[in-house]
């Protein structure tokens, strides 16, 4: 891990970067983008990557990343924007450093989801796409997680899941991921 | 040029639409065939200048012999094929589609600025459903569904968007600006400018355009009339040496805004923000709408015919005196002629600001030919053009980006020489410092597009000698909308330069740099629409009319020769130039005819080579050093003579500098990095 990146615990996800800060990164990492780069035909095609690659370091891609990641791979800043845009997991507002995404799909809904959603509201004192003051979390509302026989399920940052969550679950929960964050 | 210029007549296909039988070109979709046919077929990702993505799903029909409905503005034709339109199966799905567009369609449509020419409103209305089976409120998604202004000029209304991405397509496959993206996805996906943000693009106004609905709409035009209210009157727009054709849009005389028409024109519906929204260049506290004479050394309002006595015995009283005539580019063929005749009566020097004259005059003695050798549409067909010097690519808006648009087409090989901004440079196969060696060792048959104003005498020398040789086309383009008539008539630069400091009279016609009056100067007559610090120092001012204001001929960067008509009224007491001095030429023995119509026709006459604008005349000039370019943003766009006066122009500039961060290019310096 990077000076830079273990640096970015602390302001992930809560603070938009200066866009000197931006570039500096990137200057830091472009041979890291000139080899993804040299992977593909053109450089459009290392969008997603060089994405992952700015969401690890800033948490979220506010717009002075979005176009600073444009520039350097010679696309539109409506291009990655679009893209940003399609996926949920990349955000372009501000999140927690852990973000719990609850699915709100149909087998999830009818098992119940709505209810986990609210209380993890209730507990955390936020609403959703909120960060809590401390910068900790923040909760969304996801489509199909893909584990629809263990509805309702909850994903928490980029590869940990929870099933069958149940409202009553959900202030332990909390507390545990407090003790032991999720990377 | 090209080697792949093989020419076939284009095949014709016959195919049965409905109870129609239809002969079409090859190539030809299922729904121009069908238009040609007399027969609608709704559609909304469809347009005839975009490339067809079939995304919409509202133009579906049944082909026989095809399973399924198939999209209709995607399909090409085949001989003998049968299609249905009015099938059971098409009819219900264009309803379905619909009903599906409606479901947070607001239906605000006695106040919806579009209103009478709304392709939703038309197809509801024609193909149903006439009932929306349910509504949702749109927002749900926390998607910002408020209008908003994009600019001062451009509004988006996101609620009325049926999502058909045609404004993204304009702004990115022809415009090359890739201002607008969509975001989010399935059934929440929204157009949006780069992240939800203030409109920073080139502000042509395609996207509007395009626009089926109310979406997007000119911010200037709200709330005036409805659209069938409007007159549409097409002219040429007089900003640049383009000459684009303009649709102007007015009501009781006055210009409410300007649309484009891809159907007419060397344009093909492109404009820049010059044309779109430099219209209201006749408003405003500088225009001078009387004649004014200097009494007791302040100016002060007479009637016309006092003003021309004056100045026509000031010049009878001048034989003998060193006279200087400097005419503006901006003038028509009719007001440059009628000056002209003037100058040769009263023995005045013929000057332009411009260097284009001297370059004609140049080109004419040392190549034989007199001016661009290709039109518009034959540079974009060709293998390679080379960008000589900035004025090349700041001065023709929309021929940069025909120049984009075929490199991104047609693999057009580009070349700069000098400093393009990253918007050219990103097309460019090659880039270099403006040196004669460099440009010598262009490919043959390279179009060469050069600087007319700004190049040094080597470069300049090296063009002629490349364009003797006869291997190289050369396309000059042209600031002003009429610099080439200006040189056809013989105004140089050379003869201001020599002429201007011992001039004892001057007279000074349409807008020009010049700013002050030259020391020797004892009479200075102006003719002019605005004041302005030569107006406000001149012995006898003309108020003249400006081009929207007047019919007249224009001659193009392509040697097109373009009538243009009168769209709005004129203000005060305003004449053409051509009135102007054609009536002092007649008070002092002239028997010029006073008709847009006859004084063409007179010009004609005198200048042959008006007569067929395809015969490459010599001589002519045009206007001065620091000329305008209908260039792209944050280029010398709006130096303009005429645009600087634009309100609308002034407020898309200060919103350009507000906005700079979210303009889709870079600044120079992102690039170090
Ligand atoms: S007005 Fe702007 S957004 Fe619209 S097509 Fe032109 S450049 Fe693109
Ligand atoms: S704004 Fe207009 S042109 Fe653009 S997608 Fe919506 S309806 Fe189509
Ligand atoms: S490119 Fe020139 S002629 Fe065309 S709209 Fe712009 S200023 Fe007018
Ligand atoms: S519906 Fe929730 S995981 Fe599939
Ligand atoms: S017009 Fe054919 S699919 Fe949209």
């Amino acid at each position: 891990m990077s000076a830079g990146e273990r640096m970015s615990r602390e302001g992930k996800g809560m603070r938009t970067p200066a866009r000197e800060e931006v570039r500096e990164f990137l200057r830091e990492i472009r041979p890291e983008i000139e080899e993804l780069c040299s992977r593909y035909e053109t450089r459009r095609a290392a969008l997603i990557p060089l994405l992952h690659r700015l969401r690890r370091r800033f948490g979220f891609l506010p717009p002075v990343v979005q176009r600073e990641a444009a520039f350097v791979l010679g696309i539109a800043p409506g291009d990655v924007s679009r893209v940003v845009g399609f996926y949920s997991l990349f955000r372009e507002k501000p999140c927690g450093r852990q973000v719990i995404m609850v699915c709100g799909t149909l087998s999830c809904a009818l098992r119940g989801a709505n209810k986990v959603i609210e209380t993890f509201k209730e507990v955390l004192g936020v609403d959703l796409r909120e960060p809590t003051p401390d910068g900790e979390f923040s909760i969304e509302r996801v489509e199909c997680l893909g584990w629809c026989d263990k509805a309702p399920v909850v994903q928490v940052n980029d590869s940990d899941y929870y099933d069958n969550v149940k409202p009553e679950d959900v202030a332990g929960l909390v507390e545990r991921w407090r003790k032991e964050p999720h990377e | 040029m090209g080697e792949s210029e093989k020419v076939s007549a284009p095949e014709t296909v016959k195919l049965r639409i409905d109870d129609r039988f239809v002969a079409v070109p090859a190539g030809t979709v299922v729904l121009e065939a069908a238009r040609a046919a007399g027969i609608t077929i709704p559609r909304f990702c469809y347009h005839p200048r975009l490339k067809p993505v079939a995304a919409c799903r509202l133009c579906l029909v049944e082909i026989e012999g095809m399973r399924g409905l198939q999209p209709s503005c995607a399909t090409p034709v085949k001989e003998g094929m049968i299609v249905r339109t009015q099938g059971d199966a098409a009819l219900e799905s264009h309803k379905e589609v619909l009903d599906h567009v409606l479901r947070f369609h607001p239906l605000d449509c006695p106040k919806c600025e579009a209103t009478g020419h709304c392709e939703l409103e038309d197809f509801t209305y024609e193909f149903g459903p006439h009932r929306v089976s349910y509504y949702e409120p749109p927002g749900l998604s926390g998607v910002d569904y408020n209008e908003k202004p994009w600019s001062p000029l451009i509004r988006f209304d996101r609620y009325k968007c049926v999502q058909c991405t045609r404004c993204v397509r304009v702004c990115a496959e022809i415009h090359d600006c890739y201002a607008l993206t969509t975001d989010y996805r399935g059934h929440e996906t929204v157009i949006s400018t780069f992240a939800d943000g203030p409109l920073h693009c080139d502000h042509c106004g395609s996207c509007v355009d395009l626009c089926p609905t109310g979406a997007i709409t000119q911010e200037p035009s709200r709330y005036w009339k409805k659209d069938w209210e409007y007159e549409h009157r097409a002219t040429i727009c007089a900003h640049c040496g383009h000459g684009c054709t303009i649709v102007a849009r007015t009501s009781r005389n006055r210009i409410a805004k300007i649309e484009s028409d891809h159907e007419i024109g060397n344009n093909g519906g492109r404009l820049c923000s010059l044309g779109r929204f430099g219209f209201d260049i006749h408003v405003g506290e500088e225009r001078i709408e009387k004649p004014r004479v200097r009494r007791e050394g302040r100016l002060v309002e007479v009637p016309w015919r006092e003003a021309l006595e004056e100045a026509e015995t000031m010049l009878r009283g001048a034989k003998n005196s060193k006279m200087v005539a400097l005419a503006s580019g901006f003038l028509s063929v009719q007001d440059l002629f009628a000056f002209e005749r003037l100058a040769k009566r009263i023995g005045a020097a013929k000057a332009a600001e411009s260097r284009e004259g001297d370059v004609l005059e140049r080109l004419s003695r040392e190549c034989g030919i007199s001016g661009s050798t290709v039109e518009f549409d034959e540079v974009t067909r060709a293998s390679g053009v080379a960008l000589i010097g900035a004025g090349a690519w700041e001065r023709d808006y929309v021929l940069t980006i025909l120049l984009a648009e075929a490199r991104k087409e047609r693999g057009l090989a580009l070349r700069a020489f000098g400093r393009p901004p990253y918007r050219i440079a990103r097309h460019c196969v090659e880039v270099r410092e403006l040196e004669p060696d460099a440009i010598r060792a262009l490919p043959v048959g390279t179009v060469l597009i050069p600087d007319v104003e700004a190049l040094s005498e080597e470069t300049l020398s090296a063009v002629m000698e490349m364009v003797r040789g006869g291997d190289y086309p050369l396309l000059l383009p042209s600031a002003q909308a009429n610099s080439r008539g200006l040189g056809l008539f013989g105004f140089r630069r050379s003869v201001l330069d020599e002429k201007l400091s011992e001039a004892e009279i001057l007279l000074a016609a349409g807008p020009l740099h010049l700013n002050a009056r030259p020391g020797g100067c004892q009479a200075l007559i102006v003719s002019s629409a605005h004041r302005t610090a030569l107006s406000e120092e001149a012995e006898i001012v003309f108020p003249a009319a400006l081009p929207y204001e007047k019919p007249g001929a224009y001659l193009n960067a392509a040697h097109q020769l373009q009538e243009a008509e009168a769209v709005s009224r004129v203000v005060g007491e305003n004449w053409p130039d051509a009135a102007i001095w054609g009536t002092l030429a007649n008070l002092l023995g002239d028997s010029l005819p006073l008709t847009p119509e006859a004084l063409l026709e007179a010009a004609r006459e005198d200048f042959p080579a008006l007569s067929d604008p395809r015969v490459r005349v010599g001589g002519g000039g045009e206007e001065g050093g620091r000329l305008p370019g209908a260039g792209l943003p944050g280029s010398r766009e709006h130096e303009g003579l005429l645009a600087s006066r634009s309100d609308y122009l002034r407020q898309l500039r200060e919103h350009l500098e507000r906005s700079r961060d979210f303009s889709p290019f870079p600044p120079e310096e992102a690039f170090s990095c």
